[in-house]
């Protein structure tokens, strides 16, 4: 029977734990630009795994469709429908617009002010996930040469997915909403607002439930309007994340831990896996 | 003319990197979206790739494997933190080389190696992950429902990688080490 752990290799255990819980701690609360390594590194791994994700994923691709044929024909139907009330609205919209842009003179708007809401959504392909389950990161094939920062937000048609946390010279990661948790010391909560009542709901929100899979949001006054079955869409009021972006949809909602403010569940509109080309949304800015 | 011994590992290296890839790029694709979205299986290929050096050839090497890949996947996505896949691979590398009993290397042994390995791996990073505060699910969830499905996804890639790996890996010279004691 051999000693398990001799002198010798306790005292390299002990030197390799005191390293890696130093490197993490170094590495937790880094925010920003990557070095010149990390760049290097993830955007030649990122080249590689384009190669492999972008075939893989028409194939995937071609399997739902095929799978899809079958309802093809009643989303058709439903489609038609849509479109007549598109085209209504889009000269609705035509004539607000219009009318939006006129009262924006009257009133002597700054260009600032003008340009604020008109986002860049730019389109991105997803090249890899990340295959830890405590860190759901992606990579997207945008990067610093194309004007991604750290800290845009990331969306599918569907919804809000994340924020940018990583950015190389071509490519960036992104990290998803599902790692949000307000415990731990970096994490940024997302005001969000009810879409319809802009001016009057809010709340943040900041937790990710994994094992239910939906979101909690906190800080919602009691008087707050706020029900079950709202849209939830990011109020911009957090300076972090532009307005609009559609979150979820509100499953419950019930008094908070400490009695004062009401906390909301919410089911994200988005989903989280088999992501092929998210939107990266640019906040114009004005210098 | 090239080193045999160079070129196998020359071989073995390249072949990780694209285990590296296929675990990232190609298995998101191959999985059914429900391992992800109310389980969480995440299979890990690459560790028991390393798994399988330090048995059949030296832990020594799979423990260095162990950390250039881990630290590979947590460069490349670097989320939180770096350094918690490169600990968790090269102690679960080095350990299981270290209670593997050569010679005679019997496969059922081997697989319940993998199996401790890979549950050793899960639990090192959940670990981690709840020391910083990161992730705060409950446990026992994680457990059911992530870890050992997951572990038991690694061992079915397992079962499938290993007649390569030990035609490739196992070599006749007494390449190994005994366990000398300090």
């Amino acid at each position: 029977m051999f000693k398990f752990m001799g002198n010798k290799r306790l005292f390299t255990l002990l030197a390799a734990i005191m390293f890696f819980i130093a490197l993490m701690g170094f590495t937790l609360t880094v925010r920003g630009g990557a070095t010149w390594p990390e760049k290097f590194v993830s955007d030649t791994v990122a080249f590689a795994q384009g190669l492999v994700y972008k075939p893989m994923r028409s194939i995937a691709g071609f399997f739902d469709d095929v799978r899809r044929l079958k309802t093809v024909y009643e989303e058709n139907q439903a489609l038609r429908l849509t479109l007549s009330q598109y085209a209504r609205d889009t000269a609705r919209l035509n004539d607000l617009e219009a009318q939006n842009e006129r009262l924006m003179e009257a009133l002597q708007f700054t260009e600032r002010q003008k340009q604020e809401d008109n986002y860049i959504y730019r389109i991105a392909e997803v090249i890899s996930e990340s295959p830890d389950r405590y860190n759901r990161t992606i990579k997207i094939n945008l990067g610093e040469r194309d004007g991604i920062k750290v800290d845009m937000a990331v969306a599918t048609v569907d919804g809000l997915i994340g924020r940018v946390v990583r950015v190389a010279p071509f490519t960036s990661n992104v990290q998803l909403i599902t790692d949000l948790n307000g415990e731990s010391g970096n994490v940024k909560g997302i005001a969000a607002t009810v879409r319809g009542n802009e001016g009057e709901s809010f709340g943040m929100i900041e937790f990710y439930d994994a094992e239910q899979g939906t979101l909690l949001m906190t800080k919602i006054e009691q008087t707050d309007q706020l029900k079950v079955g709202d849209t939830v869409v990011t109020s911009g009021l957090g300076e972090l994340f532009p307005k609009g972006i559609v979150i979820g949809t509100v499953i419950d909602r019930r008094v908070g831990d400490f009695g004062l403010t009401h906390t909301a569940t919410i089911e994200p509109a988005a989903r989280f896996t088999h992501l092929r080309e998210v939107f990266v949304i640019e906040v114009p800015t004005f210098d | 003319m090239i080193n045999p011994q160079i070129r196998k590992w020359f071989l073995i290296s390249v072949a990780l990197l694209l285990l590296f890839i296929f675990e990232s790029s190609l298995l998101p694709w191959l999985i059914p979206p429900i391992w992800r979205t109310e389980l969480l299986i995440y299979p890990k290929l690459v560790l028991v790739s390393i798994l399988f050096i330090s048995m059949f050839s030296n832990r020594r090497i799979g423990v260095l494997y162990g950390l250039a890949l881990g630290l590979l996947q947590d460069a490349v996505f670097y989320g939180h933190m770096i350094g918690v896949n490169s600990f968790a691979y090269a102690i679960c590398a080095y350990i299981a080389g270290l209670i593997v009993k050569p010679p005679t290397i019997l496969i059922v042994p081997v697989f319940f190696i993998q199996l401790l390995s890979l549950l050793l791996y899960e639990l090192t990073t959940f670990a981690i992950y709840r020391l910083f505060n990161i992730y705060d699910a409950p446990f026992g969830w994680v457990f059911t429902d992530g870890m050992l499905p997951s572990a038991l996804v690694g061992l079915f890639f397992a079962l499938a990688l290993y007649l390569p790996a030990r035609k490739w890996l196992e070599s006749p010279s007494v390449e190994r080490e005994t366990d000398e004691e300090s």
